[in-house]
């Protein structure tokens, strides 16, 4: 029988890899180099999709770099647009938890093709709340629409999660019949 | 897991959202009272931490926090009257995050999830009661009109580098702090297969006396 460890230490190992993952990541976000290579190209890779999407519903879509002009509501998209915040936290969640590196990798992959896809919705989303009120498109774009993003994101995670304890809990189960 | 808590963890995604846009649709109601502690809380720490003597007039919100500071300067200059603002829309985010993250996880008990949440809560408050200051100071050392005597935050960080992280920084606190708040009290602390009981999350109740014994004959 392997002795208990106490879930104290788990917890502390688990913060402890999320700081260090997210504060990589997040350190990644603001280095020049990675800027360069990494994080502009796919914030361009984002803002092309969103064009592509907007296209495929039949609107008039201009792009010029980051910035998409959609039936004339023109929206650029900065660092906060681009869900590398969302990305980051997922990959930071997913590794401090305690799946096997198999579901890990899993994991990561079908997560950020769904957080991939939410902040998409999202960014679309945007250029709808931006036919309204300045006001109104302030609240959404700087609480409900980050918001919306982390909490499906988290939910992601949980899920993916309390899938991983379900077969360990069948396992003991089965162990114990 | 039994059929009732799989359909819980299917409610997660309805519920999720809803409490979302609940929290969201409150916080215009919270937000005056709640940025006004955290302004008016840094208010107080200003002045032990300013290296001139440093009077805190007023703290206002209007769509950011605004501060009116009358500064004394150590060389009997006539004193100075300074008006930083600091963004605020970001404080808004972490609480209804953290809030909505907590009322949404399935399969833990009222009593537990409240006290936790509150715990939470505080911790997150201070956290923002830090930012705030850290944003304060850092904007007085940096604006080079404003002849600021310093302090001690801006001592020790780099102003050049703040302006560099600041958004990041501001976005650190408001989505990174709540999520790892919600983690570490709530989701992490799991047991793992292997460690000598079944795998439990400490948030959910004890198994009863009478499920122990059921258990300890189906090993027998």
């Amino acid at each position: 029988m392997v002795p208990r460890r106490p879930s104290l230490w788990r917890t502390v190992r688990a913060a402890g890899i999320f700081i260090v993952v997210a504060g990589v990541w997040f350190w990644s976000l603001t280095n020049t180099f990675s800027l360069e290579h990494l994080w502009d190209p796919f914030t361009r890779f984002v803002a092309a999709t969103c064009a592509g999407i907007f296209r495929l519903l039949g609107a008039d879509v201009l792009m010029l770099g980051d910035t998409l002009n959609v039936n004339g509501t023109s929206l650029t998209i900065f660092f906060g647009c681009n869900g590398l915040e969302a990305h980051g936290l997922y990959l930071a969640a997913i590794l401090a938890s305690a799946m096997s590196w198999r579901r890990k990798l899993t994991g990561l992959i079908v997560g950020s093709v769904a957080v991939f896809a939410v902040n998409l919705a999202r960014v679309c989303l945007l250029f709808v709340a931006a036919g309204f009120d300045e006001e109104v498109f302030h609240y959404i774009h700087t609480v409900v629409a980050p918001l919306v993003v982390i909490l499906f994101t988290m939910a992601f995670f949980l899920w993916w999660d309390s899938r991983d304890v379900r077969k360990t809990k069948a396992a003991v189960a089965m162990a114990l019949d | 897991m039994c059929a009732r808590q799989k359909q819980r963890w299917r409610w997660l995604w309805i519920r999720l959202p809803a409490v979302a846009v609940g929290c969201a649709l409150l916080w215009p109601l919270v937000r005056a009272p709640y940025v006004l502690h955290v302004g008016r809380t840094c208010g107080v720490v200003i002045p032990i931490l300013s290296h001139a003597e440093v009077r805190v007039n007023d703290v206002t919100l209007s769509d950011r926090l605004q501060f009116d500071l009358t500064v004394r300067p150590p060389d009997n200059s006539p004193p100075l009257r300074l008006k930083p603002a600091i963004r605020s829309a970001l404080y808004g985010l972490g609480l209804i995050t953290f809030i909505a993250l907590v009322l949404a996880l399935p399969d833990v008990p009222w009593r537990r999830r409240v006290t936790r949440a509150l715990l939470g809560i505080v911790v997150l408050h201070v956290i923002q009661i830090l930012t705030g200051l850290f944003d304060v100071f850092m904007g007085l050392a940096g604006d080079s009109k404003v002849p600021w005597p310093g302090d001690t935050i801006s001592d020790l960080f780099p102003v050049e580098r703040y302006f560099e992280t600041r958004d990041y920084l501001s976005l650190l606190v408001a989505q990174v702090m709540p999520v790892l708040l919600w983690l570490v009290i709530f989701v992490y602390p799991i047991r793992r297969k292997g460690t000598g009981a079944a795998p439990r999350r400490p948030h959910q109740s004890r198994p009863s006396e009478r499920s122990r014994r059921r258990s300890q004959r189906m090993t027998r």
